[in-house]
């Protein structure tokens, strides 16, 4: 866990700006209409010289210090900008990761290399029948090689080395680290709802690092905290287009008014206000309970997600409503921000699973 | 269902029929929600034509079997509810209905008949970007001069322009006179000079919708249908033929039963979405609501036989409709998100050999959610039905 050193609000708001400056210099709605967008070496290089990528990381391996609301407020700045960069794939979730389950001089090491961007992880934890279950891993470690299959690998052709995740022979959950060209490791891509890059890893009898053993409670915690940065990826994405809506329903005239004068169309985007803002506040309190290891910390995460999917999924489709015509084009952003909060239901759990997480938890039940 | 039914055997005479004659090689296309070519549309209408059921609609003289309202509903929804194509009802169902209800003798010779054997393809020019739901504020302006109208505008949404022979348009014949006054119905021929085609990429990566310019295109004045100044008013015939058979409850029974499928393949930590108490009620709301629309169609349909004219309350179908269909495709992508989402084009054109990923069906299920977005906006937003309810029915 890093350690967790105090900013005064005046630091926080300065490294909000830098954050946001980055972000907002890269953002072109012209990128998110090609056929693929990905994340080229240079951006990632840029990332990390803008001290993106040592956000939330402890100072003694390199970062900047602070918590993991500085991650929540760099994906909300990447949801809002549609940025392709790989933050919580590369650099939060294995560096968490890491963090949690490798220690000493490695655990240093590893986690440098993510601050400096001169490491590129990804993570390779998800199978194709696992669905929502975190825990159902079905590849294999024999002790010396991996096999299996994984999905879902964000962006996998720019990686420097996979963190992947399979059970030994006693069933107990191995973290190994494995680098692309090894022998044995296939993939191929396929495209994502945003245009993103995705792909399957096949592994056939693959050689890797073995980091840690008995990872099955550091997996849960990890996506936890997964959750709820992709929440607030969804919830800045939702956030900026809500603001584009409402510029267009001022300008945009329909039976002699602006479509903004209709009453109905008022109270819709209210309603997409109020569903926003009340995620926010949940997801803040989701990190700063990730932060300061509360017990509800978990039950706060699978809140976040939950109603991050729903209201940002909400506000999306009421955006292409209301654009009319115009929102059916690909050439109108509604689409991209509706497909970016499409992409994340499908991921780190869906709105459903997390409701019925809750729900064993509140009637005892067991998961 | 009662024995001797008429409905329901006619329903299942169509159903027999449509299980024979439909060729696999489109069922399927449209199952996946692969591309179409034009060729796969005019194939499956001549197959149709052939049976004598394509304008059933149509009164007996013009060919047709004079088939009422909720059987033209019946048919539709049964082809749909197998996975038929979309019947494309710019000729069949918008123009060709005009043509012999407005035109004179010599339009009806001449259009009538290619626009049945689909050898003319229709478009339809009512959509400008000023003037969506707002019709009556269009701009395209025809003007005459000697034997010809001289037509130059912008329109769009232009459904399958890009395969079109014919564009039948409202134009503006008159500043003067009230918005609704100065409108006529044109037909023009899409290969004159003046006339340019774009494709628009539609948020589901297809281009079906296009934008057709027309700078100074003469149009000889033959092609006007019935009188000048009269266009809104053919417009709106066209609409309140078209209101009552707006509902889709034959692709929502389509779309169910792919929700079904999705549900019995996607596993959850290696068990079934099918077997989950969640997506189980979820799925029965989902069937509920499907008969909820049913009903709403044949309680209307009673109606209309018996008399009663139910006229704009059936807007409330089309807002059924959209939000039914809109919500099954939300609960295609909410399972198949379980398995992750993927939008592979390879996997929208029939043939292609890129692999898929998560159940078959899936991108062409997630297309068909980004696409039916437009359900409740074309054709007069839900907001507008709404408005016109509360109006017209309503009385407020």
């Amino acid at each position: 866990m890093s350690s967790t050193m105090e900013f005064t609000q005046e630091d926080r708001q300065l490294i909000q700006q830098q954050v946001e400056r980055f972000f907002e210099a890269e953002y072109d709605m012209e990128k998110c209409r090609a056929d693929i967008i990905s994340c080229p070496q240079q951006a990632w290089q840029n990332a990390a010289e803008a001290g993106i990528l040592a956000l939330g990381q402890s100072p003694d391996v390199g970062g900047l210090g602070g918590g993991t609301c500085d991650w929540g407020m760099a994906m909300r700045q990447i949801g809002s900008t549609l940025s392709a960069l790989p933050l919580l794939d590369s650099a939060i979730l294995p560096a968490r990761l890491i963090d949690v389950v490798v220690s000493g001089a490695r655990r240093e090491e590893l986690l440098g290399t993510i601050c400096v961007g001169t490491a590129r992880f990804a993570w390779a934890h998800r199978e194709k029948r696992s669905g929502n279950d975190r825990q159902f891993v079905e590849s294999r470690f024999d002790g010396k090689a991996i096999s299996g299959t994984k999905i879902y690998v964000i962006d996998l052709g720019n990686v420097s080395d996979f963190l992947v995740t399979a059970r030994d022979d006693s069933g107990a959950l191995c973290l190994l680290l494995v680098k692309p060209d090894t022998a044995g490791l296939t993939s191929h891509s396929y495209r994502l709802p945003d245009n993103r890059l995705a792909g399957e890893l096949v592994f056939d009898q693959v050689e890797g690092e073995l980091l840690a053993t008995g990872c099955d409670q550091a997996i849960e915690q990890v996506l936890d905290l997964a959750a709820a940065c992709a929440a607030a990826e969804s919830v800045g994405a939702a956030e900026r287009l809500l603001a584009l809506t409402i510029d267009y329903v001022k300008t945009r005239r329909q039976f002699g008014q602006a479509l903004g004068d209709f009453q109905v169309i008022q109270h819709r985007l209210v309603d997409g206000y109020i569903g926003l803002r009340t995620t926010r506040a949940i997801i803040d309190q989701a990190l700063a309970a990730l932060d300061n290891r509360e017990a509800i910390a978990a039950q706060l995460c699978s809140a976040a997600k939950a109603q991050a999917d729903k209201a940002c999924r909400v506000v999306g489709e009421t955006s292409i409503q209301l654009h009319g015509g115009i929102g059916m084009t690909d050439e109108c952003a509604a689409g991209h921000y509706l497909k970016r909060i499409l992409t994340n239901n499908s991921r780190f759990g869906t709105a459903d699973w997390h409701l019925s997480r809750a729900t064993k938890e509140s009637f005892n039940e067991a998961a | 269902m009662k024995d001797g039914n008429p409905n329901e055997a006619f329903r299942s005479e169509v159903a027999e029929w449509c299980e024979q004659n439909l060729p696999a090689h489109i069922k399927s296309k449209v199952l996946l929600r692969q591309q179409l070519d034009k060729q796969d549309f005019v194939e499956w209408m001549r197959i149709q034509h052939e049976k004598g059921w394509l304008i059933g609609h149509w009164p007996v003289e013009y060919g047709g079997q004079g088939w009422s309202k909720v059987q033209r509903w019946i048919y539709e929804n049964e082809l749909y509810r197998q996975g038929s194509p979309w019947l494309a009802p710019f000729g069949i169902t918008y123009v060709g209905p005009v043509i012999y209800t407005f035109g004179n003798d010599e339009q009806k010779r001449k259009w009538l008949p290619p626009t049945v054997d689909h050898s003319i393809w229709w478009a339809q020019g009512y959509s400008e970007r000023g003037a969506g739901s707002d019709l009556a504020n269009l701009k395209t302006r025809a003007v005459r001069d000697g034997d010809h109208y001289v037509v130059t505008g912008h329109k769009i949404w232009t459904t399958m322009a890009q395969w079109a022979d014919m564009m039948f348009t409202l134009v503006r014949t008159d500043d003067n006179a009230k918005p609704q006054r100065g409108i006529s119905f044109l037909l023009i021929d899409l290969k004159s000079p003046g006339v340019s085609i774009r494709p628009i990429r539609t948020i589901d990566l297809g281009d079906d919708l296009n934008e057709v310019f027309l700078d100074e295109v003469r149009v000889p004045v033959e092609h006007l249908i019935g009188e000048e100044g009269r266009g809104w008013t053919y417009a709106k015939f066209l609409l309140d033929n078209e209101r009552l058979i707006s509902a889709e409850v034959g692709k929502a029974e389509r779309l169910i039963a792919q929700l079904k499928y999705f549900l019995e393949t996607v596993t959850d930590g290696g068990r079934p979405l099918a077997q989950s108490p969640s997506w189980q009620a979820r799925y029965s709301d989902l069937s509920f609501k499907i008969i909820g629309l049913r009903s709403l169609c044949t309680s209307m349909f009673q109606e209309l036989d018996a008399g009663q004219d139910p006229g704009l309350s059936a807007s409330m179908l089309k807002i059924a409709s959209a939000e039914l269909l809109q919500a099954i495709s939300s609960a295609h992508t909410d399972a198949l998100a379980v398995s992750g989402l993927t939008y592979e084009d390879s996997a929208l054109k029939a043939g292609a050999n890129g692999k898929a990923f998560g159940p078959e069906g899936g991108p062409g299920a997630l297309g068909e959610y980004l696409f039916g977005r437009v359900y409740s906006i074309w054709g007069g937003a839900s907001e507008v039905q709404r408005n016109i309810l509360a109006k017209a029915v309503l009385d407020l």
